[in-house]
């Protein structure tokens, strides 16, 4: 029989690996899949009890395996997830809830508060208070009128406009990529998953399902790891960790370090990365120091669920060489039109969720089939193809970034710039080599206050970096502020080095 | 300036929300995050021209305003 929905990968894996760890915690409340089943329906019941199939569902915990428990409930109940990120401002947390129009929003206690405050109109349930009962008929009705192209999830980006978008995916597209990834990625059964991505960025997707498929292990490496390379070495050699799916920042900073040596990590054998571009010079660092790994270097945005290019390593790098982004998944399109990388298949998103206006001008007819509708999604990525045939990735046509592998359109941060009390005009540009947003304005406030107000606008790791106050700032010929001219402006002012 | 205020001042340039004179598990605590602590590691080698190697990162070494100054102290000799 073939999956249509991603609970039927989780009852397998609880009922071929009752015991198996599912999501394993260093500090405790690791699940096996029997127990994150169980709770699961449990959750799903409770929510069955209050809201309709097909309704949105906020999930406002921190990343562990009970937030896990919920995502699956909401998904038991014929609703659809969005993981929040706890860290980020209130402000923003209710214009993503007023974009998503949630049906219930699913809290740990400690965010009772916040979880009150952006809910609006959505019921309210605090995890730890969901009684220890399961209703198998009305989960039963529920998955019963599920169709594979269901919602799954909304993950929401930053948007240029200040109001973060939220892309829609459904069970087909994350069944068909986990299918794919398995195969190609070549996973084992009992796969030891080292889990960076949040589960609010679309790389928690691969490691999640294809954990589930394999009825393996994710291992939720705790944040504060990553900061500490001996630690983050340390865990990996604990946890036994075979496949890592990171963005190349965390891999960079681990290689930097100096402490991986040759035999450190014998139980690694894949190392996978996406959401930015992957340094040769990581790259070859992690060859000397685990020779036998498999390698595979992903690309794609959101919109097309997780991933929509992959390069296995097969040959040598110089460390200032690209890397390509290589070939399409399979079931999945990929055209250049001008020099833009465009994108079809069964990953593509069914687009912004409650946003028809931003759907319809990133989500396009294919202008090479006319005949018969056919989507695309715009990526605003640039690309070519190299002489070997593989995809290249080349930069971005428009304003949008990745720091830290965060995907960053410099427009929002503008947003909150204008939004701020007292400025007149502003304008960001992104100094990639010293991984440093710049922000300049004109207009009365004092840098303090300003970083105040940004800070209560933007999560972390939008915030300019460097404020500059100016008199004027440069125009085009058409008239619009000229980032580029900014950037030479304040780089010859060596206001920045 | 002594010491002590050029590393507060560099601190609050990064954090200006937190009592880094106060906190005893700036770390531990999850007060600071990645974003924080290379920004912190940055401003340390801009305020005393010191360079902390990736490999010596260890949260011990930045729990407290004190064993921050010891850091900055054994780089400074080094």
């Amino acid at each position: 029989m073939s999956t249509r929905n991603v609970l039927d990968w989780l009852e397998e894996a609880a009922c071929f690996s009752p015991e198996g760890t599912a999501f394993a915690q260093p500090g405790g409340g690791s699940m096996t899949w029997s127990q994150v089943c169980r709770n699961a329906r449990r959750i799903g019941t409770a929510l069955s009890r209050i809201i309709p199939r097909q309704k949105p569902v906020l999930v406002l915990m921190e990343k562990s395996a009970e937030c896990l428990c919920a995502m699956m409930g909401t998904v038991y109940a014929g609703c659809f997830y969005t993981p929040l990120d706890s860290g980020m401002p209130e402000a923003r947390m209710k214009l993503i809830a007023e974009r998503l129009q949630p049906a219930a929003v699913l809290y740990e206690e400690r965010y009772g508060e916040t979880a009150g405050r952006i809910a609006g109109n959505a019921k309210l349930i605090c995890a730890s208070d969901i009684p220890e009962e399961t209703d198998p008929e009305e989960l039963y009705a529920r998955r019963a009128e599920h169709i594979d192209n269901d919602l799954l999830y909304v993950l929401f980006t930053s948007g240029s406009t200040g109001t973060p978008k939220g892309v829609s995916i459904t069970h087909r597209s994350v069944i068909d990529f986990v299918e794919w990834a398995c195969g190609a990625l070549r996973l084992p059964l009992g796969v030891r998953f080292g889990s960076q991505a949040p589960f609010y960025f679309d790389n928690s997707v691969l490691d999640i399902y294809c954990t589930m498929r394999m009825r393996g292990t994710l291992s939720l490496i705790p944040k504060g790891d990553f900061m500490f390379p001996k630690r983050l070495l340390k865990r990996l050699q604990e946890e036994e960790i075979d496949t890592i799916f990171w963005v190349p920042s965390a891999l960079t900073s681990l290689a930097r370090a100096e402490i991986l040596e040759k035999g450190a990590l014998p139980a690694l054998r894949r190392v996978f990365f996406c959401g930015e571009t992957m340094p040769c010079v990581t790259l070859n660092r992690w060859k000397e120091t685990v020779p036998d790994a498999d390698y595979v270097n992903m690309y794609g945005p959101t919109e097309i669920t997780d991933v929509c290019t992959w390069y296995r390593v097969d040959r040598e790098f110089g460390d200032t060489d690209s890397l390509p982004i290589g070939k399409p998944c399979a079931n999945t399109r990929i055209l250049l039109i001008d020099g833009e990388i465009c994108v079809g298949g069964t990953c593509l998103s069914p687009g912004y969720y409650n946003d028809p206006e931003k759907t319809a001008a990133a989500f396009v007819q294919n202008p090479l089939r006319p005949e018969i509708r056919e989507m695309i999604y715009k990526t605003g990525d640039l690309g070519e193809y190299n002489s070997r045939g593989e995809l290249m990735f080349l930069g971005r046509r428009d304003s949008q970034i990745k720091r830290s592998g965060y995907r960053i359109e410099l427009g929002e941060i503008e947003c909150a710039l204008q939004n701020a009390e007292g400025v007149e005009l502003c304008c960001c540009y992104f100094d990639s080599e010293r991984e440093k947003i710049v922000a300049a304005y004109t207009g009365n406030p004092e840098e303090a206050g300003l970083k105040a107000a940004l800070k209560a606008a933007l999560p972390k790791y939008m915030l300019p970096d460097i404020l500059l106050r100016r008199e004027t700032l440069p125009r085009t010929a058409s008239g619009k502020i000229d980032r580029r001219a900014l950037r030479q402006e304040a780089e010859s002012e060596h206001l920045i080095h | 300036m002594d010491e002590k205020k050029i590393l507060l001042d560099a601190l609050a340039e990064v954090r200006d929300d937190v009592d880094f004179a106060g906190e005893e598990h700036l770390v531990e605590d999850g007060i600071l995050d990645s974003l924080d602590l290379t920004k912190i590691i940055a401003s340390l080698d801009e305020a005393f021209d010191i360079h902390i190697p990736a490999g010596e990162i260890e949260p011990e070494n930045f729990d407290n305003l004190q064993a921050i100054l010891d850091l900055v102290h054994r780089y400074q000799k080094a």
